[in-house]
């Protein structure tokens, strides 16, 4: 008998031929998590991961590390035996009395994907339900509403046991969609954009505009330690520092003050552009969420989305601020979000911001500067910083 | 000395006496004790003001405190502006008009940079800190007039006559002891010397400056507070520390609060100069030749980031 921990994956069932793809790069991740004990062996059999061989004292932080892993649908810390019935009746025993199952009512929950084994689903969990109840005399059966659900699952190989089911966050084996490049911000909603995006199997990149001395050290560290936080879910994470500092500067000095943050972000997204194809990524994220600020509203995000070519992915475009605070705070970014290092500073906000911007007339604006040779400038003086 | 304690331990003997005065220019450990004791006893607060150069006018005490003030707290030097109070003249006035209220003053930035008697001016209370004049971070120390009965704020083992129970910090002890004694050798007239000589460098190169705290020759010589028409001092800040020049500004460059200072505001300075304050402090560790290289950093930013007021 040993302890195993099984994992379930959930999407993946609906992949056809690419199916081993996908079960190949979420068997990947998951070693990958599996590292932090390294006695520990993961192995795949039958629409199942398995790891054994680790110690009881790791266990729980096994756990809750593969609990946020992308891809896994459940977990289930599980006894494994051979298929007879008496060695699965003392797994069931033995779990009764790992979880403390003193009284109450019971139900016990079998499948058989072992057709040849000698007795069907139904007459395992009937059998194993009188043994029960002959050796615990203050637990009732209740096929309906059971207080305690035992589960028994005899596969081809083994028969399992097991009675905690715990939820995965689901989503797709990071960069079994491929990658892009994430606008990472120090604020709440970018985080969480390249978070969500990561869950649908995306692997990340960042890039993040600087503009000293209107922006502080503080304000890149602070970026640096989102890009670190995320990379616990989202695997090590390449973070692009750009230099904007001329480009602001430029824009304040020679065009409308109303356009500046429109043309700000234009800026960005085709920097963003650039390094996303430099890097191999075939799209690019925002934290841009309808109608959050004025370069957010529908023109605003016409305007800013005409800049690029490339796909723009905005996971936050129909969601409320709350919302999106209340992920950033089961993520763990929000608390690092909220620190007060700015990433733009006031003199560059515009007290009237053109929320109906017309497009012609910005692109015309836009036209008094060199993009061009702003861009290729930034982009050249480019830092990387790999987070992990 | 934490402020707060002298709040708290007023707050429970006197009830019947409802109302604290201070004054708009303290530092926020103190505005805060203030605003808690309004939240939680009931007290009413009141603010003297100052003028232009950031003095309490003592004319105006007598409309700020009455027969029903029980605390007064003053700032005897002001941290961001380097203003030295008459704290004689004013715990005269106030004692004048009431003889009961109590008076705490804060003495943090006044330690060891200008005299102080607190015993002959009538003071009642007088807070210090160590680590303002080079001692250890975490010790402070009180001064409490032998007429006054204070409630302790924590309970145990009655170290400090039962009015701080706690094993004391020895090690913290002796340092600020021996701080003190090369604070009160350290000669001040060279750190004014040396502040004088930065800010004289500063008006021959640069314009729409205007010094706060009014003459320069009767703020406490360590600090320096000026302020710069059409910048933001917070972008002035990081500027400056890249080059190894470490200043405080008074307000925070934020797009989402625009902050300024509380002290700044009460003194008037006007709006297109008060986020562009820098403070400099000085200290016996600092020379005249810096003076030279931190003056020309300083020029030459402001003149750069005027550009995009």
């Amino acid at each position: 008998m040993d302890n195993v921990i099984l994992i379930r994956y959930g999407e993946i069932h609906l992949k056809g031929k690419n199916r081993p793809y996908f079960e190949s790069m979420l068997k990947k991740s998951i070693i990958s998590a599996a590292k932090i004990d390294p006695d520990s062996r993961v192995s795949f059999n039958d629409g199942r991961y398995y790891i054994e061989g680790y110690s009881d004292k790791n266990k729980s932080k096994l756990m809750n590390r593969i609990s946020s892993v992308f891809g896994v649908h459940s977990l289930s810390p599980a006894v494994r035996c051979p298929k007879e019935l008496d060695a699965i009746y003392s797994c069931v025993a033995g779990t009764i009395d790992e979880y403390n199952i003193q009284s109450g009512t019971f139900k016990i929950e079998a499948r058989r994907s072992d057709k040849r084994f000698e007795l069907n689903s139904m007459q395992i969990a009937a059998e194993m339900g009188a043994r029960v109840l002959e050796q615990y005399k203050d637990l009732k059966v209740n096929v309906v509403e059971p207080e305690n659900i035992i589960y028994i699952e005899v596969r081809s190989d083994y028969a399992y046991v097991y009675h905690e089911i715990i939820k995965g966050p689901g989503g797709m084996p990071i960069g079994s969609s491929g990658s892009a490049m994430l606008l990472l911000s120090g604020g709440i909603d970018s985080p969480v954009a390249g978070y969500l995006m990561a869950k649908r199997g995306l692997s990340i990149q960042a890039v993040h505009f600087y503009s000293f001395p209107y922006t502080s050290e503080r304000a890149k560290r602070k970026v640096l330690e989102l890009a670190e936080i995320m990379s616990s879910y989202c695997g090590n994470i390449n973070v692009h520092m750009a230099p904007f500092t001329q480009i602001q500067e430029s824009i304040y000095e020679k065009c409308k003050k109303q356009y500046i943050t429109i043309i700000m972000r234009r800026f960005m997204m085709a920097i963003a552009q650039e390094i996303a194809i430099k890097n191999g990524c075939g799209a690019l994220i925002t934290g841009e969420s309808l109608g959050q600020v004025a370069s957010q509203t529908l023109l605003s995000l016409k305007a800013t989305n005409s800049a690029v070519d490339m796909l723009v992915m905005r996971p936050l475009i129909g969601m409320d601020k709350v919302d999106i605070m209340y992920i950033a705070r089961k993520i763990g970014t929000y608390e690092t979000s909220i620190l007060p290092y700015e990433d733009c500073c006031t003199v560059f906000v515009p007290k009237h911001p053109a929320t109906r911007p017309d497009i012609e007339d910005v692109i015309n604006n836009e036209g008094l500067l060199d993009k061009e040779m702003l861009i290729s400038r930034a982009v050249e003086s480019i830092e990387t910083i790999t987070v992990s | 000395m934490d402020h707060r304690f002298a709040k708290e331990a007023l707050t429970v003997s006197k009830t019947n006496n409802k109302k604290i005065a201070t004054t708009a220019i303290e530092h926020t450990a103190v505005l805060e004790a203030c605003s808690e004791a309004g939240r939680r006893n009931g007290h009413s607060i009141t603010y003297l003001p100052v003028d232009s150069k950031g003095h309490i006018i003592i004319g105006e005490i007598k409309n700020h405190v009455d027969g029903d003030t029980c605390l007064t707290s003053i700032i005897h030097v002001n941290n961001e502006t380097g203003v030295i109070q008459d704290i004689k003249g004013i715990v005269a006035m106030i004692k004048a008009i009431n003889k009961d209220c109590i008076v705490h003053v804060d003495g943090v930035q006044a330690l060891g940079k200008t005299s102080i008697d607190a015993d002959a001016w009538g003071v009642d209370l007088y807070s210090m800190s160590a680590h303002k004049i080079h001692g250890p971070k975490g010790m402070g120390a009180l001064f409490v007039k032998d007429t006054v009965k204070l409630n302790p704020i924590l309970f145990g083992a009655g170290h400090q006559y039962g009015l701080r129970p706690g094993t004391l910090n020895v090690p913290g002890i002796a340092g600020f002891g021996r701080a003190l004694e090369l604070a009160v050798a350290q000669d001040n007239g060279n750190i004014q010397n040396i502040k004088e000589a930065l800010y004289k460098k500063l008006q021959t190169s640069i314009d729409e400056m205007m010094l706060i705290g009014g003459r320069i020759e009767k703020t406490a010589p360590h600090i320096l507070n000026v302020v710069f028409k059409g910048i933001h001092g917070e972008t002035l800040l990081h500027c400056l520390e890249q080059d190894g020049i470490l200043v405080n500004t008074g307000s925070a460059c934020s797009s989402r609060k625009n902050k300024v200072s509380h002290v700044l505001e009460a003194i008037g300075v006007p709006r297109d100069y008060i986020k562009g304050a820098i403070r400099l402090s000085f200290s016996r560790y600092n020379t005249i030749e810096e003076t030279s290289y931190a003056a020309e950093k300083i020029a030459g930013y402001v003149k750069k980031l005027r550009r995009f007021s």
